[in-house]
């Protein structure tokens, strides 16, 4: 019996792809397929070795300013199936770092089959795993102990997400298809602090994402804040200060709080402690806040 | 955008460089896995990497949290060993008989002493110098890739010094707890070597409640270098087979290991600060039922008059457990601004060398006095022991009396301390022959015709 039914699997990679290219990343190549290697050994026939790739995408990366490859390995486990597997998530990282490693060591394959430059920086991988019957604190587990391997002389960056991480991607989707316009700000490197269109896989994870936005027919660009640290009411603070050194010169500003109607009534409240409610014409300095939320939708391949 | 990036709430590029320098790889490895984020890289591309993510306030609390010397800036670590020695040409000529061969085979990073000079000249009209310092070399051996290795050489100090006519004291500065303990491993061989003993500084050849007592008392000196405030208390598990626990680079201290929450490390304080017996607080004494002692504790200290103090310097004294040794460090310096404010300023190193020095000095004299005291009870606990074999009838007492930390010999003139439930270790008891020891459980064991024998405590 195999772990995952390959037509579930085929979906959830589509329907992951569809997600990420709403936000810059392109695809190349086709959708689960398999791809030479020139740094494995040849076959016994003398054909090149091959690896299994479910997605291979590049972005326009706002940290480096430059083409970088990305490689995705979906999975669409349930919790039984996984623990079934001999394969852990530990092994199924290492095999998509394998992968990427490997691309970035075969630049003919790269421009011929990917119809990327060879200059292409391939340095992260995910593993996307959907998982049907999801339980967090499980699920969660397997990740926190996941330890893949560092591969020889390349550094690469990895990432397992999982429901939680997925959901995001799809909430996210979800009001990008809102807006006419949208663009994360890159604040942690002050020095290359920018806003692009593009969402860097690093950002996804983060717990405060600013951006500015356009809603469709409004013409009015406006700043906001995915804020995903929700379960921490008291760290408002932090966000504030956040607030505080990125946009005082803002007159206003969204607050887009990815949490339930209840999360959002206590943070609310929160908020108005900390700041207190201001009125138009109050003589308070810096932005008018505005706290509301960032509809959950949950992701379904 | 960015008024001023110094304001961003979030680590600096700076802060970043020191976390991953500072804390110990496998945590930041865990503390990323809980985010699904493996970062497969050399330590030094490590704080490039973590400089794209923006994690909650939690995530960094936790990290820099983790990295101590981060957070706190130790300026000087001190730890060694002291032996009953004459003189240093002894420990030279033992040092020269090791130069260059490994000096502990048993140990995995294979140290070796390379060097040895002289740090003070002898003085006139006298052959022995003042102080000999050994240069170490050890290697780790570090599996950077499948099929190659990577070896790293490491070079540290030991200083020896004679600090009397019949003592000298062996003092190393560790940058971590691998250099502790090679230099822990070195010294002992060289002790070997010289067919001596280390006077033993290990906390857990002492009774529970002197454990106690010996913090309470380096808590509560009035001279010298004084206690502003108790920021930290470890407490220990006291556990009686130490054999199954590895030693060796990663964590300082056990499992069983653990510092106080907050609220109750404010309570101690606010105790210690009123001069309270720590033993005689509710919390320590319900620690000592469930058989935990402190095994660290940091507090900030301050000398009056002292040229160069700004502030208060946090201190640390740890009795460590891997390796098992005492060690002192000296951290940041706190100075107040403003009437309500304060700020962590890097400690000089004059100041962090003679606070270092000073409790360094003072934990061994304390220590020292402690099992005098234990051994003298020891002693006179005997002789009424053997008084009483001989038919002298001891005093009555109470069962009650048992459990009394300070106990009264039967004639009521001397107050000594109690005998305690933890034996007295015997390996560590080489630099004093003339204690008797004696395990209480056996000393109280009801004699032949059914009454207690008067040797147990409180007997």
């Amino acid at each position: 019996m195999t772990a995952e039914n390959s037509a579930d699997a085929a979906s959830h990679v589509a329907t992951f792809a569809k997600l990420v290219q709403t936000f810059g990343w392109s695809q190349r190549g086709r959708l689960d397929t398999n791809v030479s290697c020139q740094k494995c050994a040849k076959r016994a026939n003398g054909d090149l070795n091959v690896h299994g790739l479910d997605g291979f995408f590049v972005i326009d990366c706002p940290y480096t300013q430059r083409a970088r490859g990305i490689v995705v390995d979906g999975k669409r486990y349930t919790l039984k199936s996984m623990a079934a597997v001999t394969d852990n998530l530990s092994k199924m990282v290492n095999s998509v770092v394998e992968t990427g490693v490997h691309l970035h060591d075969s630049p003919d394959v790269l421009e011929k089959d990917l119809f990327t430059d060879r200059s292409t920086a391939i340095d992260t991988a995910i593993v996307a795993w959907y998982c049907p019957d999801y339980d967090a604190a499980k699920v969660q587990e397997w990740v926190r102990e996941c330890s893949p391997s560092k591969p020889r002389q390349k550094n690469m960056i990895a990432f397992v997400w999982e429901n939680t991480i997925l959901d995001r991607l799809k909430s996210l989707e979800t009001f990008r298809a809102t807006c006419e316009e949208l663009e994360f700000f890159y604040f942690m490197v002050p020095e290359l602090s920018k806003f692009s269109p593009i969402l860097a896989p690093e950002m996804l994870i983060s717990s405060i994402q600013p951006f500015r936005y356009t809603k469709i027919g409004s013409g009015e660009s406006r700043h906001g804040i995915f804020y995903f640290d929700v379960e921490n009411p008291p760290y408002i603070r932090f966000l504030l200060k956040f607030i505080q050194s990125c946009f005082a010169q803002t007159t206003a500003i969204d607050i887009f709080a990815h949490c339930s109607p209840a999360q959002l009534t206590k943070l609310t409240a929160e908020l108005h402690d900390q700041i207190g409610v201001r009125t138009p014409g109050s003589s308070r300095r810096g932005p008018q806040i505005e706290l509301k939320a960032l509809s959950k939708t949950i992701y379904e391949a | 955008m960015i008024k001023n990036k110094e304001e961003l709430p979030f680590p600096s590029q700076t802060d970043l460089y020191a976390l991953v320098q500072a804390i110990d790889s496998k945590l930041l490895t865990e503390l990323l896995s809980k985010q699904g984020v493996y970062l497969l890289c050399n330590k030094s591309d490590k704080a490039e990497f973590l400089r794209r993510f923006a994690f909650g306030q939690q995530w960094y609390a936790e990290a820099f949290h983790a990295s101590d010397r981060t957070a706190r800036g130790i300026a000087i670590s001190i730890t060694g060993a002291r032996a009953e020695a004459s003189s240093l040409s002894e420990v030279e000529t033992a040092g020269r008989t090791m130069l260059d061969k490994i000096a502990v085979p048993a140990n995995k990073y294979q140290p070796k002493i390379t060097k040895i000079y002289y740090g003070d000249p002898p003085e006139k009209d006298s052959k022995d110098p003042q102080s000999i310092i050994f240069q170490i070399e050890y290697r780790v051996l570090k599996p950077a890739y499948t099929l190659m290795y990577s070896t790293e050489t490491h070079i540290i100090n030991v200083a020896v010094v004679r600090l009397d006519d019949s003592v000298i004291e062996f003092r190393h500065n560790p940058h971590n707890s691998t250099d502790a303990l090679v230099a822990r491993d070195v010294i002992q061989a060289t002790l070997l070597q010289m067919k001596k003993s280390q006077i033993s500084i290990d906390i857990t050849t002492l009774p529970l409640e002197s454990r106690i007592d010996l913090i309470d008392t380096i808590l509560t000196q009035k001279s010298g270098w004084v206690i502003r405030g108790v920021t930290e208390f470890t407490v220990k598990k006291d556990q009686d087979d130490y054999s199954q626990e590895t030693e060796g680079e990663g964590d300082d201290q056990p499992v069983s290991a653990r510092k106080l929450p907050d609220k109750d490390t404010k309570l101690l304080s606010r105790a210690v600060l009123q001069g309270e017996n720590l033993r005689e607080h509710e919390l320590v004494k319900k620690f000592l039922e469930e058989g935990y002692y402190f095994s660290a504790v940091e507090f900030f200290a301050v000398k009056q008059n002292e040229v160069g103090m700004e502030g208060i310097v946090r201190v640390e004294i740890s009795f460590k457990h891997t390796p098992r040794l005492l060690e002192v460090s000296v951290g940041r310096t706190r100075v107040e601004i403003g009437s309500n404010g304060f700020e962590d300023i890097a400690t000089s190193d004059s100041i962090a060398q003679k606070v270092g020095d000073f409790y360094w000095s003072e934990v061994y004299r304390l220590f020292q006095k402690i099992k005098t005291k234990i051994a003298k009870t020891s002693k006179k606990v005997t002789r009424a022991s053997s008084q009483s074999s001989v038919g002298i009838t001891p005093g009555s007492r109470s069962a009650s009396d048992a459990e009394e930390d300070e106990v009264t010999e039967q004639t009521g003139e001397t107050s000594v301390l109690a005998l305690p439930n933890a034996p007295l270790a015997t390996a560590n008891t080489a630099t004093e022959p003339s204690v008797v020891v004696v395990d209480p459980s056996s000393a109280a064991k009801p004699t032949t015709d059914g009454s207690t024998a008067a040797a147990g405590p409180g007997s």
